[in-house]
């Protein structure tokens, strides 16, 4: 019983305490599931954000020019698990997006839609089942190629072959949830001179699981989510990239039997940008998953 | 920082009034079987367990939806199993782990006459004709051929060593009928070894 109330109070305070809490952008498909052998799923979801606040470094300063960005992207993410220690994981974005900015004394803005840059990650994990508790190690080797094309005037890819490496660690009790992962992307260089800055990143997830049903097997888990992102100086068609940020938001996850809904906000609470750019903005994401 | 504090305060008040049981006792209903797993926490996770146990012959699919209860908060899955059908331990001990998890402990509820042979104290299960060998220690003063019903268990790490029809060997934890109550079935629930 000790142990119980020690785990309890060490999770509460860790969340009162600010820790943070994540989302897995960068992360393909799911971590939980599936990890039976031969198991496999696939999840569409939809990340939204549009900002018009400008920063110069830390600052955010007046947008007299009245710059504007919108990113819609629609995820397919798919997951095979040939055992529970290995997992091949492949997404790919459909990507719409726009940005507005003043030239010659007016507004112009440029578009960009279609197939982005598809990510395959090989997941190679390490097990801890114990008695009333289920972790696991994570090392993802992933690369990113370039489908995405560089064409548009606001291109959806930059023609790069990127290579990725992550290490997560998860754990959960009945209760409790969390899931750490901090991964570093290499961005080579792409067409058009388009070479976006290497990037180093953490997703924190950390949540309960208020609800469950066994005979139904259906349930609900609510989490607080940490992005923090630290992406060098790089370039691509319009200027400087590169940056850091932090985001907060809640997640919420809902399954049933083998269908998975996630809902989650993230807000910027720290913004820096090399140069003068368009801030990210709170980025609003769903998706459903399911696994077989 | 707003946010900072929404979230907190959510998450205390979302915690402060969580409680904590205990694992309640394992109790075997009749024509079930019950396994503790470690590892299972989580259902959505546990899924591929319950979908690949559920293809298992001789389930009883009238309960649980399926013949499978996943139970996350005490960490066992449970069988509902026809009266006539033998329990599948080898399969069933595949089929977790291969689902990612740790099959520990496998609770059964055996009824029939005890015999004693060459390899020991054995039980024969009258319904599905099913035999479990018992250690003679956990059921002391039962005299042979005497009917019993009891609930039993064994590790689960022993199932891939067992040989070829080799019995499990059962621990007795509990006699739900005495001999002199045979075909009756009173839930007249004994520890065993004060039987």
């Amino acid at each position: 019983m000790g142990r119980r109330w020690l785990q309890a109070l060490t999770a509460a305070l860790l969340l009162a305490t600010g820790f943070p809490i994540a989302s897995q952008a960068h992360q393909p498909v799911m971590d939980m599931a599936p990890r039976w052998q031969g198991g496999w799923g696939f999840q569409v979801r939809n990340e939204h954000r549009s900002s018009n606040a400008l920063y110069r470094g830390d600052k955010r300063i007046e947008n007299t020019e009245g710059k504007k960005r919108t990113v819609n992207t629609t995820w397919l993410e798919g997951v095979y698990t040939f055992k529970r220690e290995v997992r091949l994981t492949a997404k790919i974005p459909w990507v719409e997006h726009n940005r507005t900015f003043a030239q010659g004394g007016s507004h112009k803005t440029q578009t960009g839609s279609g197939l982005g840059d598809a990510i395959f990650g090989l997941q190679l994990k390490r097990y801890f089942n114990r008695a009333e508790r289920t972790a696991n190690f994570g090392i993802t080797p992933s690369i990113r190629v370039p489908s995405g094309s560089s064409n548009a005037d606001y291109p959806v890819g930059d023609g790069s072959w990127d290579v990725g490496l992550s290490t997560s660690f998860s754990t959960e009790v009945f209760q409790f949830y969390q899931f750490y992962d901090l991964f570093y992307w290499h961005n080579s260089k792409g067409e058009r001179n388009i070479n976006r800055g290497d990037e180093v990143g953490l997703d924190v997830n950390i949540g309960v699981h208020p609800f469950h049903d066994n005979e139904r097997n259906m349930g609900m888990f609510l989490m607080g989510d940490l992005s923090v992102r630290f992406e060098s100086r790089g370039r691509d068609t319009r200027g400087v990239t590169g940056g850091s940020r932090v985001s907060l938001g809640p997640v919420l996850v809902l399954y049933w039997n083998n269908l998975m809904f996630r809902a989650e906000t993230k807000v910027p609470v720290y913004q820096f940008a090399r140069g003068t750019q368009v801030g990210r903005g709170t980025e609003f994401n769903a998706g459903l998953g399911v696994t077989f | 920082m707003k946010t900072m504090q929404i979230v907190t305060t959510a998450a205390i008040l979302l915690t402060a009034g969580m409680a904590f049981s205990e694992a309640d006792p394992v109790v075997v209903a009749e024509n079930q079987t019950v396994i503790q797993v470690n590892g299972v926490v989580c259902s959505f996770c546990a899924y591929g367990a319950e979908k690949a146990l559920s293809k298992l012959d001789g389930l009883n699919t009238a309960e649980f939806g399926n013949g499978v209860l996943v139970d996350v908060e005490a960490h066992r899955i449970t069988l509902a199993l026809q009266p006539s059908a033998k329990i599948p331990f080898q399969e069933i001990y595949s089929r977790i782990k291969n689902a990612g998890y740790d099959p520990i402990t496998v609770y059964v509820r055996p009824e029939g006459k005890l015999e004693k042979s060459e390899q020991g104290l054995q039980l024969r299960d009258a319904r599905s004709g099913q035999v479990f060998a018992v250690l003679d220690s956990t059921m002391p003063g039962i005299a042979d051929q005497a009917e019993v019903a009891v609930q039993a268990h064994f590790e689960a790490s022993l199932i891939p060593e067992l040989g070829e029809s080799e019995p499990v060997v059962l621990t007795i934890d509990r006699l739900i009928s005495t001999p002199s109550k045979a075909g009756e079935m009173g839930e007249m629930v004994k520890d065993a070894k004060n039987g």
